[in-house]
């Protein structure tokens, strides 16, 4: 439960810091409980994720304007 | 016991002054000996790189050729590009993080002394060699900083060799400088300076580190390629051999957008040091400061081919690096807003430093704007490769990375020296600066929108007023850097006794040391003051 | 013959652009053009840029309103917050909402410009260390387009004329109202071809075929630049088009293709030294001396001297060979396609007989014709 619970605080900061938001509560948080390679994993797939909605984003584009 | 202890001390420090003559230069592991070393060598790249920049504005003061041949004039480019790069702001930021990265984390020095003092002292052989290059036939290199293949490979001049030789040991300098750093932050902190304390500087740095690391192998990698299709036959850039010219654009761009953020991250940490002290109040929204710099780390892989709109990638491929760019750019562009916001209900006081800390954000965040125009691809049709993109960059880079370097060092000069700065001579030579940076590059962004493309030695006449005022700018620019030198000298020299908190509203364990700051600080590790506690 | 003709139209209607860039002497913005895709694009450009001055109004406006107003000077007490979650997420998301906002339209206009589909006319485009090759695909038609800005007036000897460095020997002719393909390459570096009128900026890379197209709306003359950097005579290769309603376009083509096969006429006839070495020091000027100099001597490392050299007073064989199909690995072009036979023997004999050079030998056109024969066989390749 509580490893879920960690995952789910990994992922959303990742997310905040790609957003360049993050709150003075969420980063204590972080910095006294998580684990570097943590984010660093978590960052990279959410980099992945990234690019593939940003290619989903230029497909529904694409198929919009018909091209 | 405790005097004994005292004696024991001082007198182990009395055997570790810094040694006497040329030596000291040459062997120091010291890192205050050694960011002195850095910051002086990137002030006479600056110089040089300077003088190949008036060089160009002198030419283009007014249509036609007066003063230099077509092919020497791409030299300059060329030449100006790469020694500002790589000579003068990469090393200054390097030269920054060696003083103070240990005295902001309560270290006695960097991780890694020795490799430290062989980072500093394989460039000024690197730059020896790359400078050389203008003295020898065929000129030197004359491709542009970007070095598109095949004009640098099959159509280069024979001293490419020596650029590539010089690249790589830049390269293999800033890395070793990189692991240091690193190395330094993640093990060397005073106890109780977690993390989560880490100044922004340190923080900055600490993600330029980490990109320095991944992108130098990759500029190390496209170098080697141009370096096989000129001497060993291969064809990786070459069509007529079936290689690919877009391939090499695609590598350097790689390396070149991370390598962006490598010149303008530590200038937002400086900034971001800068302005709490004089306004008094501490940095707004530090956490999240801290969040978008690393997501940068990661995100600044991905749109690398924005600076290649033209080149004719599919469409699919055009869209995608335009959504990319326009996604990313927003939340590191709003950290302009929290530096205003920082500033906003303040109790500020405008010292030097704080002046330039104030024009780098408005000038960068104007560099940043026309930065989002060109990320829109299809009209970067019309500003791709014309002096609208020369004014985007220099605006993020000259009063942006350059700028917040002379704040730095306008601020931490009392630290380092002992001595205030003249005042007086150090707004003079903020408003000379200020004025000068923004008739030089201001007009740019008009005459880049008419129609003058970049990298031309001569121009048709429509562009000639525009180019007029800049080359005056330039020259106004240039000459008031050697009241910037003349600052320094003078602040080294002597001037008012500065106390160990030399600013007023200065926090961080590196005020809480004497100033100037003893040849070693915190050989035992210190408390950490109540304020950062 | 076309050529000069083509230069009084060129220079007439220059003529009466005169008073619009005077104006522009100080102009500021980017140009609204001449085709559709060219207003879209203005207009992109216009609407962001509007969007980048009203964010800079706020932000720096609350900047310089705090800078005034708290000032130590002023008694100004610093308030300790730093930390607002919820307004950092605000301004955070209103920049992206602007930004989703603007990439709409610029996706919109972005996949127009990649529609190369339905095109009525191909023109092929190819970038020269420094000069334009066009070459009109379906009618049989190619020519070069080199700088006619004349050397005295970029070395300052001459008063600069109203198109300094924006004019060229032959303009390339395109019709009005008409959906024109560009297909790019390069011989050698990479080049760009632009022409800010119609927003068309794309690269030409040696050993891809880049596309892009265009429609223009008005007859007129459009001017533009190599973007690109691509050497030493980056600068000194400009684009120009005639936009020309399609009955000219026609007619032009046909005076084009006459006075192509008069000129290989010409080349059959006796030519005499001194004609050989008068033409001669013509094609040399516009086609040899940026490399090779006015004077033949060459820049030392990168481009040889042709006074004195072993080549230029060597085996007249081999001096044709090398300059019509140049030398690989080194700037040296392959002439055969740019000039004609006439011009190919008159520039030789001019390189053998000018500077000191005097062999007094002159290498006729009709021997040059016979070299330049369509070579069918693969032996050529």
């Amino acid at each position: 439960m509580s490893d879920k619970s960690t995952f789910w605080q990994t992922l959303l900061s990742v997310l905040s810091s790609f957003f360049g938001v993050q709150s003075e509560r969420n980063r204590e948080r972080d910095f006294r409980e998580g684990r570097p390679l943590h984010y660093v994993l978590t960052g990279l797939l959410m980099a992945a994720v990234f690019v593939l909605a940003v290619i989903l984003l230029v497909r529904w584009a694409l198929s919009l304007a018909g091209a | 016991m405790s005097t004994l202890d005292t004696t024991l001390h001082a007198d182990e420090h009395a055997h570790h002054g810094p040694a006497k003559g040329l030596g000291r230069w040459l062997f120091t592991t010291n890192h205050k000996d050694i960011g002195s070393m850095y910051l002086w060598f990137s002030l006479l790249m600056f110089f040089i790189g300077g003088c190949m920049a008036l060089m160009i504005r002198a030419e283009l003061f007014q249509p036609g050729l007066q003063l230099v041949e077509p092919g020497f004039f791409n030299q300059m480019t060329t030449m100006h590009g790469l020694i500002m790069v790589f000579g003068a702001v990469m090393p200054a930021f390097v030269g920054l993080a060696n003083w103070m990265v240990p005295m902001m984390i309560g270290a006695p020095d960097m991780a890694l002394p020795r490799m430290n003092n062989w980072s500093f002292w394989i460039l000024p052989f690197a730059f020896a060699m790359l400078i050389s290059t203008l003295f020898m036939d065929g000129g030197a290199p004359n491709f542009g900083w970007t070095f598109y293949a095949p004009l640098s490979t099959t159509y280069a001049p024979p001293s490419v060799t020596y650029f590539i030789f010089a690249v790589h040991m830049m390269g293999i300098s800033s890395i070793m400088g990189a692991i240091n750093i690193i190395a330094t932050i993640l093990n060397m902190r005073a106890p109780g300076m977690t993390m989560m304390k880490l100044p922004l500087f340190c923080w900055t740095w600490l993600i330029t580190a980490f990109l320095l690391i991944a992108v130098m192998p990759v500029l190390a990698g496209v170098v080697t390629m141009m370096l096989m299709d000129i001497h060993f036959g291969t064809s990786f850039f070459d069509a007529g051999g079936g290689g690919d010219p877009v391939l090499f654009q695609h590598v350097f761009w790689f390396f070149g957008h991370p390598e962006v953020y490598i010149m303008i991250l530590p200038a937002f940490g400086i900034i971001s040091q800068i302005i709490p002290t004089f306004a008094r109040k501490r940095l707004f929204g530090y956490a999240s400061m801290v969040y978008a710099t690393a997501s940068i780390a990661i995100l600044s892989f991905l749109v690398w081919a924005h600076h290649m709109f033209t080149v004719g990638l599919p469409l699919v491929g055009e869209l995608f690096f335009m959504f990319a760019t326009m996604l990313i750019a927003v939340p590191t562009g709003v950290k302009v807003f929290n530096w205003v916001a920082t500033m906003f209900r303040g109790s500020m006081t405008f010292e030097t430093p704080m002046l330039f800390a104030i024009a780098f954000v408005v000038l960068f965040t104007i560099g940043g704007f026309s930065g989002l125009m060109l990320a829109i691809a299809p009209v970067d049709f019309q500003y791709h490769d014309t002096y609208f993109v020369v004014a985007h960059f220099h605006y993020v880079l000259v009063p942006g990375a350059v700028f917040a370097i002379m704040a730095g060092v306008y601020y931490w000069l009392p630290k380092w020296t002992g001595h205030m700065l003249n005042e007086r001579m150090g707004k003079l030579h903020f408003w000379v600066s200020f004025i000068g940076v923004n008739i030089t590059f201001f007009p740019m962004h008009f005459i880049g929108l008419a129609g003058m493309p970049r990298r031309i030695p001569d121009y048709a006449l429509q562009f000639a007023d525009f180019n007029m005022v800049a080359s005056i700018g330039a020259f106004i620019f240039g000459l008031s850097q050697l009241i910037f030198l003349w600052n320094v000298i003078a602040c080294v020299r002597g001037g008012q006794k500065a106390e160990a908190r030399a600013w007023e509203g200065a926090e961080g364990l590196e005020w809480e040391v004497p100033s100037p700051a003893p040849y070693h600080t915190f050989a035992t590790p210190p408390r950490l003051p109540e304020s950062l506690q | 013959m076309v050529r000069t003709r083509i230069i009084t139209i060129g220079s007439g209607l220059g003529l009466t652009a005169v008073s619009a860039s005077a104006l522009a002497a100080w102009e500021v913005n980017l140009t609204p053009g001449v085709t559709d895709v060219s207003r879209s694009v203005f207009d992109l450009h216009m609407t962001i840029f509007w969007i980048c001055v009203a964010i800079a109004l706020v932000v720096f406006g609350v900047m310089f309103w705090s800078i005034f107003h708290h000032r130590k000077s002023r008694g100004a007490q610093a308030h300790h917050f730093h930390e607002n979650t919820v307004v950092e997420v605000i301004w955070t998301i209103i920049p992206i909402g602007i930004l989703v906002a603007m990439a709409v339209p610029a996706t919109a206009t972005l996949v127009q410009m990649y529609d190369t589909s339905e095109a009525e006319l191909d023109v092929q485009i190819t970038g020269y260390q420094w000069k334009w090759r066009y070459d009109y695909l379906d009618h049989d038609l190619d020519f070069f387009s080199n700088l006619s800005t004349p050397r005295e007036q970029i070395t300052n000897e001459a008063d600069k004329q109203e198109n300094y460095l924006l004019e060229v020997d032959r303009h390339l002719v395109l019709p009005v109202d008409t959906k024109i393909r560009f297909l790019l390459t390069s011989n050698d570096v990479i080049h760009s071809w632009w022409v800010p009128a119609l927003a068309v900026k794309k690269d030409a890379i040696p050993g891809f075929i880049n596309e892009a197209w265009t429609v223009i709306n008005e007859p007129g003359i459009y001017r533009g630049q190599c973007a690109e950097l691509c050497g030493k005579d980056h600068g000194f290769m400009p684009v120009v088009i005639e936009a020309v309603t399609q009955d000219e376009f026609q007619q032009w083509l046909a005076d084009a293709r006459e006075a192509k096969a008069a000129e290989a006429a010409a080349a059959e006839r006796v030519w005499t030294l001194d004609e050989l070495m008068q033409q001669g020091e013509q094609v040399y000027l516009s086609a040899c001396s940026a490399c090779h100099l006015p004077n033949g001597e060459g820049v030392p490392g990168a481009f040889p001297a042709l006074k004195g050299s072993p080549i230029a007073l060597g085996d007249v064989a081999a001096h044709i060979d090398i300059v019509l199909n140049g030398k690989s690995g080194t700037a040296m072009q392959a002439f055969r396609d740019q000039l004609s036979a006439t011009e190919l023997a008159a520039v030789i004999t001019y390189e053998r007989n000018a500077w000191g050079n005097s062999l007094g030998e002159a290498v006729s056109p009709a021997q040059i014709a016979q070299l330049l024969e369509p070579t069918t066989g693969e032996a050529e390749q």
